[in-house]
């Protein structure tokens, strides 16, 4: 039966892993207009990457992602909470109202978005006010917030889940009640949970542009958008440029996976990665 | 069990009390707190959504003024072929994407089953790095792939590269992730003794899966076929990619980006974000109802099984 595994192998090694191997190889051609073929090599993107340009672009980056992160933690960790302690049908809707905006295209969101924060939009008739959110990096939290919140709640919600009810009844019984009991028991139980909901909303965050073009209004790049700039729109597309800067993207996100995974125990794994 | 957050657990969706309270129910301060955290997260969600769906009855031609309500943009939509081809085409890569996704994801999925540990844990890691990777790093090097290298080739034969076929092929990566996980799932929950029997009553592989292994996961399959179709219909870096230097006409997400960057905003935008929007919400709804439904008449034959043979009888009396 082992041999059913092929197809998918023989599929993704050529569809998937082929151009994620070209894309490092043309990373190290020399410049724009590179013929194919072997040639000379060199590192002259990766040093272009550490052009301030660039470097601004992705303290730009990271400063958004760590906004949205910390405020999808802090909006999802009590909805966790709250969608524990629901039951019965109250805990299905809460779930499916969840889901919704989790598979529901997200160009259509940010449009929607859009239409609610442009100027003279919806928000801005309302409160009557001559509001510029579109353009402000505001604008792009929210919008990727709006987005990648579910994918914070659910890690978080499994993990409470797994706690076993005895510990926290231990717990109580030795009068560690409140604050102390979610600090010393709760929290480190479901670090799992956080971690995860981080590696699962930062690092698909990180490779978005359309929320830069939408909501950032094209005038606060992210790194995404570089790349799509050097292949896309730029009047001289720099392929060997935008390879170098995808394979930087490519290597950070799997360090992040890798490093955020080690910080948990072996087992503590909730999700996805080890079945 | 595996916790898949794709894929949850449907005890966890709708287990009910009969446990001990892990957090007794305070009265006060807290649980307000936390409905008041719900009600921001859910409107930062949700409001949007809600005040596209709004406006794309809105009479207004321009602006965002409220002149009353009207169906003109949805008939208008109607008249709209590069629109109606776009929807057209993003349904066919969709259908396309999900039954080859769900063919490769049974496939695979099996084969895992019957892996020990040792190589299971790599196959697993192999078919899910295309969700970990950033998709725009994926798009990018199948735009490279086919430019550099699909379409000098087919050249040579004469052909030419169909975007729509670049498009299903970098969709079916991403979604046999997706379909792979499903599966799997639900075949941990299997009774594989059932197998074990028909092969050793002398059943072929074919027979064994036709008559055991389907009926089992044909539910889950269907599910994972809806959901890679929500998948599909979804995506846009990848299609964005792969339509460039193509011919045909872009996915209907492709074609709204393409509106919004020319900044032509018409209320029939609204109409087509909002009509999006329900494309999702119903493919998603209709799998995710597939899917519990399933996995909770499994849990139901499951519990039967493992009744001791005494509380059996006590509901079903039989005749003396």
């Amino acid at each position: 039966m082992r041999r059913l595994a092929w197809p998918a192998v023989v599929f993704l090694s050529v569809a998937f892993y082929l151009p994620l191997l070209l894309i490092v190889v043309l990373s190290l051609r020399p410049g724009p207009f590179a013929e194919p073929g072997l040639g000379s090599w060199s590192l002259a993107n990766y040093a272009e990457i550490f052009d301030p340009l660039y470097l601004a672009v992705t303290m730009t980056s990271l400063r958004i992602i760590a906004w949205v992160t910390i405020i999808c933690l802090a909006l999802a960790y009590p909805m966790a909470q709250l969608l524990r302690r629901l039951q019965g049908p109250g805990r299905v809707l809460f779930l499916a109202a969840l889901l919704i905006p989790f598979f529901t295209n997200c160009l259509a969101r940010y449009y929607a978005l859009y239409i609610l924060l442009k100027p003279e939009g919806v928000l801005a008739q309302i409160l009557g006010l001559d509001i510029q959110l579109i353009g402000t990096e505001t604008a792009m939290v929210v919008g990727l917030v709006s987005n990648y919140l579910p994918f914070m709640v659910f890690p978080i919600f499994f993990s409470l889940e797994r706690i076993d009810p005895r510990t926290l009844e231990a717990a109580r019984m030795f009068g560690c009640g409140g604050w102390q009991l979610f600090r010393r028991i709760v929290l480190p139980l479901t670090m799992p949970g956080v971690v995860t909901g981080v590696i699962l909303v930062a690092l698909p965050a990180l490779g978005e542009f359309i929320v830069a073009r939408m909501l950032g209004g094209g005038m606060i790049p992210m790194i995404a958008m570089a790349i799509e700039r050097e292949f896309l729109e730029a009047p001289v597309p720099n392929w060997p440029l935008g390879s170098a800067l995808c394979t930087g993207l490519l290597v950070a996100v799997l360090a992040g996976v890798a490093g955020l995974r080690a910080t948990l125990r072996s087992g503590d794994d909730p999700l996805l990665l080890n079945s | 069990m595996t916790h898949s957050f794709s894929t949850p657990d449907s005890s966890v969706i709708t287990r009910q009390t009969s446990r001990v309270e892990a957090t007794p129910r305070r009265r006060g301060l807290a649980p307000i707190l936390l409905w008041a955290n719900a009600t921001v997260a859910f409107g930062i969600m949700y409001i949007p959504i809600l005040v596209l769906v709004l406006y794309s009855f809105n009479r207004a031609r321009s602006g965002f003024r409220w002149e009353g309500w009207t169906l003109d943009w949805y008939w208008r939509l109607m008249e709209n072929t590069t629109l109606l081809h776009a929807v057209e085409r993003s349904l066919f890569i969709a259908f396309v994407t999900a039954l080859l996704a769900t063919i490769l994801g049974v496939a695979a999925a099996l084969a895992a089953r019957s892996m020990g540990p040792k190589l299971a844990r790599p196959f697993g890691f192999f078919v899910l790095i295309p969700i970990v990777a950033p998709e725009i790093v994926a798009a990018v090097g199948m735009l490279m792939f086919v430019a550099q290298g699909v379409q000098p080739i087919m050249k040579q034969f004469g052909l030419t590269y169909s975007s729509t076929a670049g498009i299903i092929v970098g969709h079916l990566t991403v979604c046999l992730a997706y379909a792979v996980v499903m599966i799997r799932t639900v075949l941990l929950h299997c009774d594989r003794s059932l197998e074990d029997a028909a092969k050793t009553l002398g059943a072929t592989f074919w027979q064994t899966f036709r008559l055991v292994t389907w009926p089992q996961i044909a539910p889950a399959v269907a599910a994972a076929f809806l959901l890679v179709m929500t998948l599909s219909l979804d995506d846009f870096y990848l299609s964005q990619f792969l339509t460039v230097g193509g011919s045909g006409y872009a996915t209907l997400p492709v074609y709204l980006y393409s509106l919004q960057a020319r900044a032509a905003l018409t209320p029939e935008m609204n109409a087509i974000a909002s009509i999006i929007v329900l494309m999702s919400i119903l493919t998603l709804s209709l799998s995710l109802g597939i899917y519990y439904r399933a996995m909770a008449r499994e849990r139901v034959r499951r519990s039967h099984d493992f009744t001791p043979q005494g509380t059996v009888h006590e509901s079903t009396p039989q005749q003396p």
